[in-house]
């Protein structure tokens, strides 16, 4: 399943609305990857609300997906993990290291906005 | 007889065990966006996990983005509690929360170091009062005395 990326303002938002295979979601890292310097973005927000599993390789992806973000210059939010989920997921060693996290896309574009306010 | 006498001790027990549980773990909100989880007693692994649940779906309904949990009142933890305490921070942190532990006893804080812990993504204040502070701090609030506004 294809994940659509929506470009608002200064941000791209992709919105993971099904369980996705590994082959989606290597598509959706270079999907993002590629489109954060075309479309001259500063923050990305990958939206995980409806996801209710989250195994190593998504969160190793995920993980992957911002730091590959940072380096082309932008900066990545993940948001919307559930609280099952977000523990589930330290059980398992999987902390997504250095990489941000806010509670739903609301907070996420706060943060991103805050981010860039105090640097501009 | 005798059989139904203990069936109905035990499930009195469990009641109250039940009831006790659902006492022991609140989760309050201090200010909008600030939760409070003040620990007291000891916890075994079935109070650990019931509390990061309570405070997961704290965080999620009251949309919090700093939270102090208050350990002054537990003595000692096992190095399984204390690992499920530093998960429970992580946890925190995926949900967009800030975690800031406070009243760490020196027991405790040799649990923490024993079982190696990264301290770096642990956040520590000594007593709640300074956690609250911090916590006001990282949210923009500044707590002044009526008298200097004036």
């Amino acid at each position: 399943m294809e994940v659509p990326i929506l470009k608002q303002g200064d941000f791209l938002i992709a919105t993971i609305q099904a369980a996705l295979t590994d082959e989606d979601l290597l598509h959706l890292r270079t999907a993002l990857v590629q489109h954060v310097v075309r479309s001259r973005s500063r923050g990305v927000i990958v939206d995980v609300t409806s996801l209710d599993v989250m195994d190593s390789f998504a969160s190793r992806t995920l993980r992957d997906l911002a730091h590959m973000i940072r380096l082309r210059g932008a900066e990545t939010v993940i948001v919307g993990i559930q609280p099952e989920v977000a523990f589930a997921m330290v059980q398992l060693g999987l902390r997504l290291e250095d990489v941000a996290t806010a509670l739903d896309l609301e907070e996420g574009l706060a943060y991103l906005n805050q981010k860039f306010k105090s640097s501009a | 007889m005798a059989v139904g006498f203990v069936q109905e001790r035990e499930r009195v027990i469990r009641q109250q065990q039940e009831a006790i549980r659902e006492l022991s773990t609140p989760v309050l909100q201090v200010r909008e966006r600030l939760l409070i989880l003040p620990i007291i007693g000891v916890i075994d692994p079935q109070r650990a996990r019931q509390l990061t649940e309570q405070l997961l779906r704290g965080i999620r309904t009251n949309r919090a983005k700093v939270v102090v949990i208050d350990i002054t009142g537990v003595a000692a933890m096992d190095a399984t509690v204390a690992n499920h305490l530093v998960q429970t921070v992580e946890a925190s942190r995926l949900l967009g929360a800030t975690v800031i532990v406070t009243g760490l006893s020196p027991e405790i804080a040799q649990t923490i170091v024993n079982i190696g812990v990264d301290l770096g993504k642990m956040n520590t204040v000594g007593d709640l009062q300074g956690g609250i502070e911090q916590a006001e701090r990282l949210l923009g609030y500044k707590v002044v005395p009526l008298a200097a506004v004036s």
